[in-house]
């Protein structure tokens, strides 16, 4: 799958707002894929201490897209999205509340618990960060190995077949993870994540520390993956939103201003604080 | 930039020359501080030469390797031959590293990942503070307290688990174990507090990517926060280490001072140090016994070094990484 | 309905019992003090009297053994001088290493012996003073007060100058540069400017250093001994507080026993009193 490239032609031609042509959803190789769920926010509120960072937000991320988040730096993107998989009650003074729904489960109930939360739904953070003391096979492992003692090489070879690494790490798993390139750390924090079948993967400005080839190896990823996954990813660069996503939603200063199919965000937005944002007018 | 690399601005006469007079003190500040400072080396040189000589009778007359690794430390017949004493050494020494060390690393987990944010500081400035008890109040405490509060558990535990090494038979009051378990106190803060600033320097990122494959808190610890910290740690125990091995007052108080190999945890035992401050009043007009006690004192002095070089290197790795 | 894959029993199991565990071993480091300090007050405040601190310590057996007056006295005196030796000596090594010694090879040698002067054992300081000054005829044989402060002082060195290099480093450059570009020397700027601003600092560390030599036996049985009586002659044999402590606990009588017990709450006291202050200091002062 990694053979499938985008030409660069393509590239080279098409204006920054246009989006490339999406490639077709390959099926799932071994194993049945596991469901994809769509998430949604209801009202949801946050706060760091007693700085009120997200006001009552709702939104809708479908099942099996792609949807991004676009907005200047504190708009609360990235709160959001640690929202969901409740990693922003980790922060010390950090606390949430209204309801995120996985399909029809309040991930916020108190009869959830918060493990279960995040392994049904995987993140990938902008600054690659692979176990250090951690072999490449041990990293992707290391979620399963969470759950059970045996892990099955297969499960190592299909995660890192997915997150597009396979090629190039499948002579060296034993060596450590972190002496990969920074793209390859990335993918293989992709591969982690993927180990233990999510059913959503939230992607924090994954590209945002890569150089443009492995930015646009992770998108290829992205593409590839939303066919099996909800994928919910955070990015500063619009161009990126409008390469990879099939939804982006504008926020800003915490509030959800406008949210719909890309292409129209970017060409044909409702408000007029997108038409500023997106024509680089601020942020 | 470093101020040792610093040059005064060229052609700003006016300003340098306000007052000649203090500009001339400064090679001789420059100079009285570089004495100084290789005064406090040739100190430590100094230091090992005059070890050397003061042993050298007692050395000479046992051979190095005789004087450590025989074991006949006998006062009456002027024989040193200290085996006992350096098993004592490691044997206490090590009781304290079994014992104290995973209760450190245990506090410093919990104090640093795991306790409420309110009573971080309360619980560091309580553990800090075993340090601030001098050793002869720990010594003190032991013999009056711990020796006749823990003999029935001893006995108790002689008696139950016979069956593992070095363990079994009568209960001497003063012994190697109550030293260790001194010893372990004694070293639990520098242990502490050393492991804590490792396991702060854990970075956030890889305690969240943990958490956000559905780790549980402990499990978190375990792939993230240990492994990283690992090397710290063992250094900080070393660090304990070269503190027990070196530890006088409070072991000769409570190790019996008998000049035997232990057979079990709770016989009697001795130490280098212990020796040292028992036997030196007595020892005053024998030459020959004041040489191997100085002799004791130069074998200590070389173990600790090299412990706690050791245990340097490895927590500023630890540290670095 | 969704449903979350379960975190399994076994793994809510194992993070209960570790976190318990973590929870119970740190309440297992905090016994001892608790223990400690309880057994000094309940058998130290017994001791504590008006002639506790005013008589000295009789040396009979059998009548009555009196007071821990020269110990007190002797405690202070010599670890006054010890720290008139250690912490000027110390500071202005610490400065060297700062002004001059960073990033420098001999500098670099200076701070790794110093750090390896840390882990010697007291004891071992008390032997070679007692080799130095004691037993060779150099400065006069015999036991003297003024040699334990030696001792101390040696003691007291390497802390010193570890933790005042911490401080002075502390001291931001910017400081320095700006006082030298007005054409102040280098003496004149490490004195009126560096040390001032760090003295908070220095004077924490000084204090803890100052804590721990209070409270060492060993260096001291072989340099200034014991005697009974109150001395303010530091060129002759001095009592101090752990030596006092460290010889009455050998004696079986009882009433020798309560006076160490005594003896050790006071001298408990004063280290703790000397640590918290020094940790007062060091929090009203904090350098952001």
């Amino acid at each position: 799958m990694t053979d499938q490239r985008i030409s660069e032609e393509t590239v080279a031609e098409s204006p920054p707002v246009q989006r490339l042509g999406v490639p077709e959803a390959k099926p799932a190789a071994r194993e049945v894929a596991s469901e994809a769920r769509a998430v949604r926010l209801e009202s949801l509120n946050a706060w760091y201490g007693d700085h009120h960072t997200i006001k009552g937000l709702s939104l809708d991320f479908a099942a099996n897209r792609a949807t991004a988040l676009i907005g200047p730096s504190g708009s609360g993107k990235s709160t959001v999205v640690r929202c969901i998989n409740r990693m922003h009650e980790e922060l010390p003074a950090a606390r949430a509340e209204g309801r995120v729904l996985l399909d029809d489960l309040d991930l916020y109930d108190r009869a959830v618990d918060v493990t279960a939360v995040r392994r049904a739904i995987g993140m990938v953070f902008q600054k690659p960060n692979p176990f250090p003391t951690m072999s490449i096979f041990d990293n992707v492992a290391a979620g399963l190995r969470l759950t059970s003692r045996k892990v099955d090489h297969e499960h190592v070879e299909k995660a890192l077949h997915g997150a597009g690494l396979w090629e190039e790490v499948k002579d060296r798993l034993a060596k450590p993870g972190i002496g990969l390139s920074g793209g390859q750390q990335q993918r293989l924090c992709i591969a982690r994540a993927l180990a233990v079948e999510p059913e959503v993967i939230l992607m924090d400005e994954p590209a945002s520390a890569l150089d443009p080839i492995s930015t646009l190896k992770i998108e290829e990823l992205v593409q590839e993956l939303k066919s099996r996954v909800t994928i919910i990813i955070v990015t500063h660069n619009m161009q990126q939103a409008a390469r990879v996503a099939d939804s982006t939603a504008f926020l800003l200063d915490g509030e959800l201003v406008e949210v719909g199919p890309t292409e129209k965000i970017f060409t044909n937005p409702a408000d007029e604080r997108t038409e500023r944002y997106v024509t680089g007018k601020f942020g | 930039m470093e101020a040792g690399s610093l040059r005064l601005p060229p052609g700003g006469r006016s300003l340098d020359e306000r007052s000649p007079a203090s500009r001339a003190a400064d090679p001789f500040f420059r100079w009285g501080l570089t004495v100084l400072a290789t005064l406090v080396l040739a100190l430590i040189a100094f230091f090992f030469i005059f070890l050397l000589s003061k042993a050298h009778p007692a050395l000479s007359k046992f051979g190095v390797f005789g004087f450590v690794f025989k074991d006949n430390w006998d006062v009456s017949r002027n024989i040193y031959e200290a085996w006992s004493l350096v098993v004592g050494t490691i044997v206490t020494s090590a009781i304290a590293l079994i014992l104290g060390v995973p209760v450190a690393v245990a506090a410093a987990l919990y104090v640093t990942e795991l306790c409420p944010p309110r009573a971080k500081g309360a619980l560091t400035i309580l553990v800090d503070l075993l340090a601030a008890v001098p050793s002869v109040v720990y010594g003190l405490w032991g013999v009056f307290v711990l020796i006749p509060h823990l003999k029935p558990a001893e006995q108790w535990f002689s008696d139950t688990f016979a069956f593992l090494p070095f363990v079994g038979g009568s209960v001497a009051g003063p012994n190697v174990f109550i030293a260790g378990l001194i010893l372990a106190i004694m070293i639990l803060p520098i242990v502490s507090a050393i492991s804590r600033e490792v396991i702060l320097t854990v970075p956030r990122d890889h305690k969240e990517a943990a958490l956000a494959l559905g780790a549980t808190r402990w499990e978190m610890l375990r792939i993230a926060v240990l492994p990283y910290s690992r090397s710290g740690i063992v250094g900080a125990s070393m660090l304990g280490l070269g503190r027990a091995l070196g530890e006088t007052i409070a072991v000769t108080l409570v190790v019996g001072n008998a000049p035997n190999v232990p057979h079990q945890i709770f016989d009697q035992g001795y130490t280098l140090a212990a020796v040292i401050a028992n036997e030196f009043g007595e020892a005053a007009n024998n030459p020959l016994h004041v040489g191997a006690l100085i002799a004791a004192g130069l074998v200590l002095f070389v173990l600790t070094l090299a412990v706690n070089a050791t245990a340097r290197a490895v927590v500023n790795r630890g540290l670095a990484a | 309905m969704t449903a979350l894959t379960a975190v399994s029993g076994r793994r809510r199991r194992a993070d209960s019992v570790a976190r318990g565990a973590l929870m119970v071993l740190t309440g297992v480091a905090l016994v001892p003090l608790v223990l400690v300090v309880y057994y000094l007050l309940k058998r130290g405040l017994g001791a504590i009297s008006w002639d506790f601190f005013t008589t000295d310590p009789t040396g009979s057996f059998l009548g009555n053994p009196g007071g821990v007056k020269s110990a007190i006295l002797g405690t202070i005196e010599i670890v006054a001088l010890a720290t008139l030796i250690a912490v000027p000596t110390g500071v202005l090594v610490a400065l060297y290493l700062v002004e001059f010694g960073r990033g420098k090879r001999f500098g670099n040698v200076v701070r790794y012996f110093v750090d390896v002067m840390t882990g010697v054992p007291s004891i071992v300081f008390g032997l070679f003073v007692y080799i130095v000054l004691v037993t060779s005829s150099f400065v006069g044989v015999g036991f003297a007060g003024w040699k334990g402060a030696v001792a101390l002082a040696l003691l007291m060195l390497p802390v010193v100058i570890r933790s005042g290099e911490v401080v002075l480093l502390l001291v931001p450059d910017s400081l320095r540069e700006a006082a030298l570009a007005l054409g102040a020397p280098r003496w004149k700027v490490a004195f009126r400017v560096v040390l001032p601003s760090a003295l908070p600092g220095l004077i924490t560390g000084s204090l803890l250093a100052v804590a721990r030599a209070a409270g060492e036996t060993a260096p001291l049985l072989f340099t200034s001994a014991i005697v009974l009586g109150t001395s303010f002659n530091l060129d002759g044999r001095m009592n101090s507080l752990p030596v006092q402590i460290f010889t009455d606990v050998g004696q079986a009588q009882d009433r020798l026993v309560t006076r160490a017990w005594g003896a050790a709450l006071t001298l408990v006291v004063l280290v703790l009193l000397l640590t918290l202050i020094a940790r007062l200091f060091q929090r009203r002062n904090r350098y952001t």
